[in-house]
């Protein structure tokens, strides 16, 4: 209510700026600072609060911050497991991005023909997202567990070798893209449904007057159509898979052998299980980094591309 | 940026577990809501890591402390695993906020010393029920560091063998005369799978507590992994390679063992219900594969290589920093109550931990349960050939460092020797900074 208020009466004075410079100038700074004040005590404060650990030796070891410069992240790149870590989260976000996104998009295309089942579907592939994630894991630990779960039970039907997927290093993490993958793949065909909506129907219905059949329509008129949604949703899936922690929390703790260790459960034990404040530090710098880079290519990507589509 | 924080490591045990516990808080609710008043509140943290219904009992516990005691209210927290329990800690300590009393392992002192997060007991008035001598020496030792002691032992342990004697008796063996080597366990084991209807000769888990079920089978070997002190280990030694050998062998070569990391907390689950003839697990887990199990179940001395040999094991409470007085006092109070002949003997009787008091073992409460299950005498035996757990600074990141090498080495990714060398490599380069 406040800021509504102040927001309308910013209007008269911001215009009136033009004409008459002087104390009428600091105005638009006075009502950003509300807005400021909390984008700096929750986002600037604590990016260079941990930019300036990270540049601090700070451990079980040496508890009072004392200044080492770049050691902590010359410690970091040359720590094994670190290496590890970051194979595990770049080979998760393979293996979860591309299927989760072309499913999804498959998905959308079902659920975009007017059919009876749409809205059955829509709900069936949209309901994962909107489950709590460590119940979600919880169930998946069970039907992956040996023996007695789900998965065991049905080998033990079929007189198949017996899948132990979180006990050996190798599955383990493909196990948990599964379960990525699964999670993910409706709220992303959400996302692309709205695109194929938004697409103009007499583009579409031109081409189809042009001869062209369901396959060319997809190929060459929606998915071009469809292209800055799709670089959006690529994007957002990324980040969610950069991200991924709860997962690995309930389901392996990062194990067996790290064989699920990925940066986000590095950074927690890291921190929480090892106190090592300044390693802690530099993995949360690294790992801002990588999401920083791939929201520029959002930004960068999916501008252009809008104003293309615009332009044309 | 955003740590999401879920819950904690919930199997469906741990649940179930989490379950009983509020809904004995919550019959406990009258008694608490009348003991309130003036009373000095203090909060309380345990953790649950073997089989069985223990947030329950320990709940049982700690009503009838606060019943007996009006002008002191304890608050038991159930806090997940010994290690969600440690970081939980950490975390309050570091906010300036830590709990009045906690149970983390034992191994823990020295990682809680280098935190500046807990006083001595020995600070504090003995009273009449505290008495050190009383208490197993191979568990007091652990709490001595600079000649003070720093926490009192209460839900201690060690692993043993568990057996399965119908097995046994099936494959043609003696059912009271369980493998006492390495190679009778691996033979026996071979008999079993094909005489029993267990699928499998043995289980060692390997999901949690690797490096401690492990430090058995080095000491077994004539080495230890602890080293000359707490900035010092012994991981990369010819023992510690001829026992991980062993270990790796029992799937690799003579598949008696299932492939691959076995869960710590699923593992007395296959045992009890016959899909392992033998298991290596916490004394801890006794009562519950009791009452589970459809067999007679036998225990025994972890097999020896070239002599008998097991860690000690297990939590002890610890007193902190930064409270008022009055809370410490009272704190006090309960950790000498809980740790008291009768409580150990109690908590002994519905856990299978071993009674931390050597009177609990020779009152006539403890004497009348042996006749019924002399299982539980084999700890008590067992503790001659105790030696500390592993320990030391960063012990949760040491003791990490070793599961996750030993996991490696049992599925099959590194040599055993290998492995081993990893850990000695990755511990040291943590531990140069407390030489």
């Amino acid at each position: 209510m406040v800021q509504s208020e102040t927001a309308r009466a910013a209007v008269p004075v911001a215009t009136a700026r033009t004409s008459r410079r002087g104390a009428g100038a600091l105005i638009p700074y006075l009502l950003i600072l509300p807005g400021f004040f909390f984008v700096a005590a929750f986002t600037i404060y604590p990016v260079g609060s941990v930019i300036v650990h990270s540049l601090m030796r700070q451990n079980l070891a040496h508890p009072v911050p004392v200044w080492t410069g770049l050691t902590n992240y010359k410690d970091t790149f040359s720590d094994p497991i670190f290496r590890q870590v970051l194979g595990n989260t770049l080979l998760y976000v393979v293996m979860v991005v591309p299927p989760a996104v072309i499913l999804g998009l498959i998905f959308a295309m079902i659920v975009n023909q007017k059919s009876k089942v749409a809205s059955f579907l829509r709900t069936a592939f949209f309901y994962p997202i909107v489950l709590p994630l460590v119940s979600v894991a919880s169930v998946w630990l069970f039907v992956m567990t040996p023996e007695y779960g789900l998965l065991s039970k049905a080998a033990q039907l079929l007189h198949l070798s017996e899948p132990a997927l979180l006990r050996s290093p190798s599955t383990a993490l493909p196990a948990l893209a599964i379960v990525g993958i699964w999670r993910q793949t409706g709220f992303y065909a959400i996302f692309l449904l709205a695109g194929l909506q938004g697409i103009d129907k007499e583009v579409e219905n031109a081409a189809r007057l042009d001869g062209a059949g369901p396959v060319r329509l997809t190929l060459n008129i929606r998915l071009p159509l469809l292209w800055p949604t799709l670089v959006f949703v690529i994007t957002l899936a990324m980040i969610n898979a950069l991200q991924t922690l709860d997962l690995v929390y309930v389901m392996t703790q990062g194990g067996p052998s790290n064989a699920t260790n990925v940066f986000l459960f590095h950074i927690y034990e890291t921190q929480f299980s090892f106190s090592n404040t300044g390693a802690a530090s530099a993995l949360s710098v690294i790992f801002l980094v990588m999401i920083g880079a791939v929201s520029a290519v959002n930004i960068f990507v999916v501008d252009r591309l809008r104003g293309e589509a615009s332009g044309a | 940026m955003d740590r999401k924080r879920s819950g904690g490591t919930m199997s469906r045990r741990t649940i179930a577990k989490l379950a009983a516990g509020a809904a004995t808080a919550a019959l406990g609710m009258p008694a608490v809501i009348r003991a309130q008043g003036s009373a000095v509140k203090l909060s309380f943290f345990y953790p649950v890591s073997v089989a069985g219904p223990l947030a329950k009992i320990m709940q049982g516990m700690v009503d009838d402390f606060n019943k007996a005691n009006p002008d002191i209210q304890v608050n038991a927290s159930f806090t997940g695993s010994y290690q969600d329990t440690t970081t939980k800690v950490q975390t309050a300590v570091n906010g300036k906020n830590p709990p009045d009393v906690a149970v983390l392992l034992a191994t823990d002192l020295q990682t809680m010393l280098d935190l500046k997060a807990i006083v001595p007991v020995s600070d504090f008035t003995p009273g009449p029920e505290f008495d050190p001598k009383d208490f197993q020496p191979a568990f007091f030792q652990d709490t001595q560091i600079d000649g003070k002691t720093w926490n009192v032992p209460f839900q201690r342990s060690t692993p043993i063998l568990y057996y399965n004697k119908d097995a046994l008796k099936a494959a043609g063996g003696d059912p009271d005369k369980p493998p006492q080597t390495w190679e009778e366990l691996v033979a026996t084991s071979k008999k079993t799978m094909g005489a029993s209807s267990a699928k499998w000769g043995v289980e060692f888990p390997t999901s949690q507590f690797a490096y401690w079920q492990f430090q058995a089978l080095v000491i077994e070997s004539g080495s230890d992994l602890n080293g000359e002190d707490h900035a010092h280990f012994t991981f990369d030694t010819p023992e510690a390679t001829e026992a991980l050998t062993w270990l790796v062998g029992l799937s690799k070569t003579e598949k008696v063992m299932p492939d691959s990391v076995i869960d710590w907390s699923a593992a007395p689950t296959d045992f009890s219900g016959g899909t392992t003839a033998f298991l290596y697990h916490s004394t801890g887990s006794l009562r519950s594969i009791l009452s589970q199990a459809k067999f007679e179940v036998g225990t025994a001395f972890l097999p020896k290589n070239k002599q008998f040999g097991t860690p000690t094991g297990g939590g002890s409470m610890y007193l902190f920093k930064d409270r008022p007085q009055a809370n410490q006092e009272a704190a006090w109070t309960f950790i000498r109550w809980m740790t008291a002949p009768a409580q150990a003997t109690r908590w002994s009787l519905a856990t299978g931990y071993v009674p931390v008091r050597i009177s609990s073992t020779k009152s006539k409460e403890w004497l009348d349960s042996l006749k019924e299950t002399p299982q539980a005498n084999t700890a008590i035996e067992q503790l001659q050939y105790a030696k500390p757990e592993l320990t030391g600074h960063q012990s949760g990141q040491i003791q990490k460092i070793m599961d996750d090498n030993i996991q490696a080495a049992v599925s099959g990714q590194k040599q055993p020797a290998d492995a081993l060398k990893n850990a000695q490599q990755q511990a040291d380069a943590i531990l140069k900074q407390f030489r």
